[in-house]
């Protein structure tokens, strides 16, 4: 299928990679969120309020704006803290990567049920680094919050561009996916 | 639900929704010609000043006829308010902004013209939040920010002398407001600052358009750091209108109130009669407020009304066919040589709505003498409640002079001293032990 794919690359230390991941994960989920459609009658609808959250990161210079909603943090959060764990484990994947994937959902033929038809993928990969002593850390901080930074105007810019967004319907979902 | 614009919940403060739609008189939007900016400062202890980013919200000649303002524009406006909520969070300034505290405190400024990139300092960086394609052309949003954060040695003088520069005077909106403080309850050296502009604004807000000027030499009293702000002697075109306006806005309250067809010179010869003594005074413009309020007016016409030479005010009136109505019954009570010890009745006072304030003034508390049992009884009131009693403990205090608190200490010096070596025993017993 012809979905839209970005890729982020970046060099973080190990504790890191969750706030890393997060900070950009969020800040697309921030764009492609929308109120609660509210189904008046046929065909009639409002929609209602996104509410917003700054979230300061500990181990990185940046603060990231995310969408008000506890569960849509946990379900991001419980998937990257999985990510996370397979990077650092002893056994040593020293990078790797993770992507949110945006799809429709779409009746395929008999006997396949659901179809789920991606048309934007927005991949991570990470590279994992061991960091000497404090003052590296410090640099680390600063360079990892200055990556972000660039990565956050980046999305702002692909998400004001006049593309393809499906239209809302109720099934929308989302969903990540682990590679 | 779904009641907030674009479907975000974006917190308003009030203070920079004022701020903006000052900015924004007369319905003026961003166009083609002049973008507007919000400009970010950091403003250190010491009054120095350094602009650390400019957001720009301009439009340009891209024009998307298919474009529909509902709701596709209207989305993707609230898409563009989204990348700008994340993207003010990565900036260098944000970071600052996060330790502002007595060293330094971050200021805004809203107004309409080009962004000034020259006081962004060197290889400052530019980003394109986004832009958004209508039938009347695209609406851009756009920022550009400093690299460099170290304060550079006669910062001020720098600023000083761009202030008078050719594109400056091109912004005249800009030398209204100084930078703001961004976070409100700031104190120390700013807040005077503040005070002092916010002094100036109820100036203009309550001015006629004679006071202009009074207002803008007053303006250049502010501190330094915020003077070039403000310290300019002819008033920029803008505050001449909101003068125009203000007084404008007077003129339809003096039209609701009074019956008279022409009520406006008479507001302004009223002014006169109230305050002068002789007419053409400097003096006059300084309460402009009080002398529309009758009850206050009237009350200082019975201190003017023992000199002989006080009336130059009434001999204008008569003059002005307008007036006449106005001053009808005021100006029959003078002419009769009625007693001015109660207060004079306005023109209709129920019409006005003034009446309570009428109740206050007849008990006088302030003026009263002490014939009246009623008024003498508040004002003994007063009196009371204003030299509450002393405390005892206080006053127990008072009566122990200098000398016999000397005396004691002397003593308890002494009987210490005789008692040292009981202390050194104590101190022995508890080493022991």
């Amino acid at each position: 299928m012809n979905a839209r794919s970005q890729v982020f690359e970046l060099s973080v230390e190990g504790r890191q990679i969750e706030e890393a991941i997060l900070s950009i994960f969020h800040s697309i989920l921030l764009h492609r969120t929308s109120g609660k459609f509210n189904y008046k009658r046929e065909g009639s609808y409002s929609i209602g309020t996104v509410g917003m959250v700054d979230v300061d990161c500990d181990f990185v210079n940046s603060t990231f704006v995310r969408v008000d909603s506890d569960d849509l943090h946990r379900a991001l959060k419980r998937q990257v803290a999985e990510f996370r764990e397979s990077l650092k484990s002893p056994e040593g994947l020293r990078s790797g990567q993770i992507s949110l994937e945006f799809y429709q959902k779409k009746k395929a033929r008999w006997p396949f049920g659901m179809e789920n038809i991606p048309w934007e993928i927005w991949t991570v990969k990470l590279n994992v680094v061991t960091l000497a002593n404090e003052h590296e850390r410090q640099i680390c901080r600063e360079k990892v919050g200055e990556a972000l930074a660039e990565k956050i105007i980046c999305i702002a810019g692909v998400m004001n561009r006049p593309e393809y967004v499906p239209k809302c319907q109720i099934n929308r979902t989302l969903q990540m996916f682990l590679m | 639900m779904g009641q907030d614009w674009f479907n975000l919940a974006i917190n308003d403060h009030p203070d920079v929704t004022s701020e903006v739609k000052k900015v924004m008189t007369n319905g003026r939007l961003p166009s083609k010609e002049s973008p507007m900016c919000v400009e970010i400062s950091l403003k250190t202890s010491e009054g120095e000043t350094m602009v650390l980013e400019t957001w720009c919200l301009g439009m340009n000649d891209r024009v998307d006829p298919n474009a529909k303002v509902t709701y596709a524009v209207y989305n993707r406006i609230g898409m563009l308010l989204k990348s700008l909520l994340s993207v003010t969070r990565v900036t260098p300034a944000y970071q600052l902004s996060r330790k502002q505290g007595t060293d330094f405190i971050m200021c805004y400024k809203v107004y309409f013209g080009e962004v000034r990139f020259q006081e962004l300092g060197e290889g400052f960086q530019s980003l394109r939040v986004g832009s958004i394609g209508t039938p009347v052309g695209s609406i851009t949003l756009s920022a550009a920010y400093r690299i460099k954060l170290t304060l550079p040695e006669k910062q001020q003088v720098m600023v000083q002398s761009n202030h008078f520069s050719s594109e400056f005077a091109r912004v005249p909106s800009d030398q209204l407001d100084g930078a703001l403080p961004c976070v409100p309850g700031v104190h120390g050296v700013f807040d005077l600052t503040a005070e002092a502009r916010h002094h100036i604004a109820e100036q203009i807000a309550s001015a006629t358009e004679t006071e202009v000027t009074r207002s803008s030499t007053l303006s250049s009293n502010t501190p330094p750091s915020s003077a070039h702000k403000v310290s300019t002697t002819t008033p920029p075109p803008s505050i001449r209108r909101i003068s125009q306006e203000s007084s404008n806005a007077i003129k339809q309250k003096m039209n609701r109130l009074a019956s008279s067809s022409k009520p406006i010179n008479c507001a302004k010869t009223r002014t006169k009669g109230a305050f002068v003594s002789s007419p053409g005074s400097p003096d006059v413009s300084m309460l402009p407020n009080l002398s529309s309020t009758p009850p206050f007016a009237s009350l200082l016409r019975n201190g003017d009304d023992n000199k002989p030479g006080s009336l130059p005010s009434d001999n204008i009136l008569k003059n002005s066919p307008a007036a006449i109505h106005r001053r009808d019954s005021s100006s029959d009570k003078m002419d009769g040589g009625g007693r001015p010890s109660t207060v004079q009745a306005p023109p209709v006072p129920s019409q006005l709505g003034w009446d309570d304030d009428f109740v206050m003034v007849e008990l006088k508390p302030a003026f009263a003498s002490h014939s009246g049992t009623s008024t003498g009884d508040l004002g003994s009131f007063f009196r009371e409640c204003q030299t509450a009693p002393p405390l005892s403990l206080f006053q127990d205090t008072e009566v122990v002079s200098l000398d016999n608190i000397m005396d004691r200490l002397d003593g308890e010096l002494c009987s210490f001293r005789e008692n040292a070596f009981k202390f050194d025993e104590l101190l022995a017993d508890l080493q022991q032990t």
